[in-house]
């Protein structure tokens, strides 16, 4: 069944990459004639499967997988649910052809190619929004920028302790002892404030 | 360009050195870049097909005036001031190859496997970690970079255990995928692999610390956005090991968001761990339910079953993160199902009937009682579509009390600024001080929470909160746990209120708990009362925000499932609950007649005279309006339990057995019926803004009370009917919270 859909589509599709034997003019007029669920009447789907309910689609990037080869193509989910585990085997059965055509079969490159695709089979589509990445400036030295003071804890190790002097507008990490010399930054000393900053640690 | 790309391109390469002699050292055109970059592109102007970027992304430019022009294999690309190798390589199109870099994580440049060749560098430099400069000519797929990779891929595999099949990662591996194309067929390592012990990270997460390859996104994850100091990394050299510190847990409600991100199986989903083979799972994208937020997700199955869920991109609303509820919630789906119409006999036990039976009963029951007698209610997880038609028919049958629960007696359903977060769940990381009262995101809406935490990492941004004590993971001012803080903000008294003053762009965000309270009306006033003098709300913004708990809650108000009479439960004798189970029925009178439509036998049914299966979020079309305004649409994955049917249908259905036949027979019918009411349903995937500001509300005269704020969830783990029969959720909430 796929395999079918799949050639009645390649035939149907105007010039596109694929070279065919036919001369691009024949294609395109084929084209033209092609009026919307004609193609599904003649290649004898059954009647019941010509009013479908479509969903087009771009599958988002597994979670698990950062590689993007897949991305960005288009698929049709035929919001097929009629399925059942077979008592026998338990194995999945299910009583509709097109159960696994949506995800296995058919991949568009186009929202446009798949839009065609699915009026040509006389189905009621509706196109879900593709969500893409927004790349934002990042950069390595982010992570040595001064981001505020360490959040204060309360002290659970002493000998960690480290010892932070607010200067005018200027944090300076003095010692890692409690008992610093504060004569060691030369601005006067605002305020003293003894923090364990965990982050410095982790 | 995709992995399987680079394969091929690796193959094509070997088979045209095939007549070479292969040896180990480098040769000439390896040692000089430069010499062998001018022999392999003499053109300067190379014929290449316009790219995209990579997943389609797109570029954000701070300031326009800052691009800077690279080359990416030649192929000139234009970047924002301060990106790095990597991203201008994304952005001409070309995946990189990585281990360590995350884009929504810190750069720790320490897997090596994104070594690029620049001209006049004299070694590969790793891209995720160099910055782009101008005019630099960057090449990656050059003899020098593949064997660059192939040598950080050599010492990765090194220790990297041969368990493949027996792992869960297995055919969606980063390392698995990048070794197809830069693996070696053999090893050179000859010694004892390393082993490390596994880490016991609580129920949600399996360790199998002896795949980690020390990429450290894990750790990054844990203190970046989940804000949990749990993770680290202890040991040096081969002893490097991940772990806990001590013997502890991972304590957030983010944490199984580490096993997406883990590129190996080192970190897998325990639930699911030797359940099924991610190539057998069939994914339907849809959205999340279990909290106000709707993000994103993959619902995978097998066959009949939900296997498990994972995020899905969406940047406006959670990122590529989902909270541990909505993951490992799914088990739920499969205990406590309603799966047949049932009646309560005489006795008080329940038969199992047959649909048309079950409707007579209640039609029957419907027309003795009088209009206003009847009730319906709509629980948490409804769609817009069963919400319409339920109003549609009690309308029908002359009663006007439907309503929402979770929205309290009276809610304010005329303007629409009064329910929904105005500022958007994106626009939060533009606030820089936040005022959160009476609602504790982080169990409320875990995705919000992180947004905000993602805010104040970033820009220092000030928080303040009025309520119960209570966990949070940034820093925080908590004012108060009662409405005498927010009056003391208001009238300008409290510190607090010059901090609002003197932000650029402030958001105050009011829990959906409020709504349950008496002086509601007061507390929005005085609310508002910041907001006017604070400056809140600005042509350009608008900071005053609600945050919702429930799913249904937004459409429900948008239809207008607002009761009639507040105290319309103390006469009723007809209740119709929609999978309501958290609605307050002590007052209910106890001849009632009870109908109950739902899913799960949950609290709903134990006084329910009627029981009509329905089907679950999983199994439906419908759509959900989130807490910032925006509609979503589930999609069915797997099919109805046993004889249960979509919620729209059974009312449909019902209208017919009771006579007043409702005018739609198909979901489409329904939706043109929704767009009358309230056409933003319609607009998928667009938030649709509040278009009145509060300004037009009516004078309050209630006044406030000094009750102090209650929690609004108090288990985080356990909120709907769906949560409550979870095995998974029940764990957690014994381990991690000792409930
Ligand atoms: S456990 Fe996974 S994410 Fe963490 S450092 Fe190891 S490989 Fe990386
Ligand atoms: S991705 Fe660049 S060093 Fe790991």
């Amino acid at each position: 069944m796929a395999r079918s859909l799949q050639r009645v589509w390649s035939y149907g599709r105007s010039l596109g990459t694929l070279s065919r034997p036919f001369s691009a003019t024949t294609d395109a007029l084929v084209e033209a004639q092609v009026k919307p669920g004609e193609i599904g009447m003649v290649s004898g789907i059954p009647e019941e499967h010509l009013r479908r309910r479509v969903v087009i689609y771009s599958p988002a990037r597994t979670a698990t997988q950062q590689g993007s080869g897949k991305v960005g193509r288009w698929k049709i989910n035929f919001m097929s649910t009629q399925k059942w585990e077979n008592p026998l085997m338990g194995w999945t059965s299910t009583g509709d052809p097109y159960a696994n055509v949506g995800d296995a079969g058919l991949s568009f490159d186009s929202e446009e190619a798949a839009k065609a695709f699915a009026e040509r089979h006389g189905w009621e589509y509706v196109v879900r929004k593709r969500h893409t990445p927004l790349l934002k400036v990042k950069s390595y030295a982010d992570n040595f920028k001064f981001k505020g003071f360490p959040k204060m804890r309360t002290i659970d190790c002493i000998s960690r302790l480290l010892c932070f002097v607010v200067l005018q507008d200027k944090c300076k990490i003095v010692c890692n002892f409690f008992h610093c010399t504060f004569s060691a930054c030369g601005n006067s000393i605002l305020s003293v404030k003894t923090f364990v900053p965990i982050e410095l640690f982790s | 360009m995709g992995l399987g790309l680079l394969a091929s391109r690796v193959l094509r390469f070997h088979t045209n050195r095939r007549n070479l002699l292969r040896t180990i050292v480098t040769k000439p055109e390896l040692q000089s870049p430069e010499a062998s970059a001018a022999a392999a592109a003499p053109d300067p102007t190379p014929d290449l097909p316009p790219r995209t970027p990579v997943a389609g992304a797109r570029v954000h430019f701070p300031n326009p005036d800052d691009a800077i022009e690279v080359f990416v294999d030649g192929y000139p690309v234009k970047i924002p001031k301060g990106m790095t190798v990597l991203q201008a390589c994304e952005i001409a199109g070309v995946d990189i190859p990585r281990f360590c870099y995350h884009s929504r994580l810190s750069i720790a440049g320490n897997c090596r496997m994104c070594l690029v060749e620049v001209e006049k560098s004299p070694k590969p430099v790793a891209s995720c970690a160099m910055p782009a400069l101008p005019g630099m000519k960057i090449k990656t797929d050059t003899p020098v970079a593949k064997k660059a990779r192939e040598g950080v891929m050599e010492f990765l595999l090194m220790n990297h255990p041969l368990d493949c099949p027996i792992c869960d990662q297995g055919g969606e591996c980063d390392l698995q995928d990048q070794s197809m194309a830069f693996g070696s067929d053999r090893g050179r390592f000859t010694e004892m692999k390393r082993s490390v012990v596994d880490k016991n990270l609580g129920p949600l997460v399996k360790t199998v610390m002896t795949r980690c390859i020390q990429c450290t996104r894990c750790v990054r994850f844990a203190t970046e956005i989940a804000g949990v100091q749990d993770l680290g990394m202890l040991g040096r050299g081969s002893g490097e090991e991940i772990g806990t510190y001590v013997e502890k847990l991972m304590t957030s409600e983010l944490s199984g968001n580490v096993i997406d991100i883990c590129p190996v199986g080192a970190l897998t989903s325990k639930p699911f761990a030797f359940k099924a083979r991610n190539w057998e799972l069939k994914g339907t994208e849809s959205i999340d339910v279990t909290d106000a937020v709707g993000s994103n997700i993959r619902i995978d199955s097998r066959g009949p079953e939900v296997m498990r869920i994972l995020p899905r991109l969406n940047e406006d609303i959670n990122e590529e993160w989902i909270s541990d509820k909505t993951r490992f919630f799914y088990d739920g789906l499969k205990r406590q199902r309603l799966n047949d119409p049932m009646i309560r006999g005489a006795d008080g036990r329940f038969k199992a009937v047959s649909w048309r039976d079950a409707l007579a009963v209640a039609a029957e029951v419907l027309h003795q009682v009088k209009p206003e007698e009847i009730v319906g209610v709509v629980g948490k997880l409804c769609d817009a579509e069963s919400m319409m038609v339920l109003k549609d028919f009690l309308n029908r049958m002359g009663s006007n009390n439907v309503w929402c629960e979770g929205n309290g007696p009276s809610p304010n359903a005329d303007l629409r600024s009064g329910y929904i977060m105005n500022t958007s769940i994106s626009g939060l990381e533009k606030v820089d001080v936040f005022l959160l009262v009476g609602t504790q995101p982080r169990i409320e809406a875990a995705m919000v929470n992180a947004r905000i935490r993602k805010t104040v990492r970033a820009t220092n941004a000030k928080v303040g909160y009025i309520g119960p004590p209570t966990d949070f993971n940034y820093d925080c001012e908590h004012i108060g746990t009662g409405p005498q803080a927010l009056v003391e903000i208001a009238e300008g008294r409290h510190p607090f209120f010059s901090t609002i003053l003197n932000a650029k762009n402030p958001a105050i965000i009011v829990g959906a708990g409020i709504f349950e309270r008496m002086d509601k009306d007061a507390i929005f006033s005085t609310v508002e009362t910041i907001a006017k003098k604070g400056n809140v709300v600005r042509p350009d913004w608008n900071g005053l925000n609600v945050l919702l708990l429930n799913a249904a809650q937004a459409a429900a108000l948008d239809l207008g499932l607002v009761p009639e009479s507040s105290n319309s439960i103390e006469s009723a004798k007809f209740v119709y609950l929609m999978g309501a189970d958290d609605v307050n029925l002590d007052k209910l009178p106890k001849d009632a007649f009870m109908v109950y439509q739902g899913h799960h036998g949950d609290r709903g049914v134990y006084h329910a005279n009627v029981i009509l299966p329905a089907a679950a979020f999983t199994e439906k079309e419908g759509t959900y309006v989130n807490t910032e305004g925006c509609a979503q649409q589930t999609l069915p994955a797997v099919p109805t339990v046993g004889d249960a049917r979509d919620d729209w249908k059974i009312i449909r259905a019902l209208s017919e057995v009771a006579g007043v036949r409702l005018p739609y027979d198909t979901i489409g019918a329904v939706q043109s019926r929704i767009r009358n009411v309230a056409p933003n349903l319609l607009s998928v995937d667009e938030r649709e803004p509040a278009t009145f500001g509060a300004s037009l509300k009516p004078e309050c005269t209630q006044s406030i009370s000094s009750t102090p704020f209650k929690a609004a969830i108090e288990n985080f783990y356990m909120t709907d009917c769906i949560t409550r029969a979870s095995k998974i959720m029940a764990q957690c909430s014994a381990v991690l919270l000792k409930k």
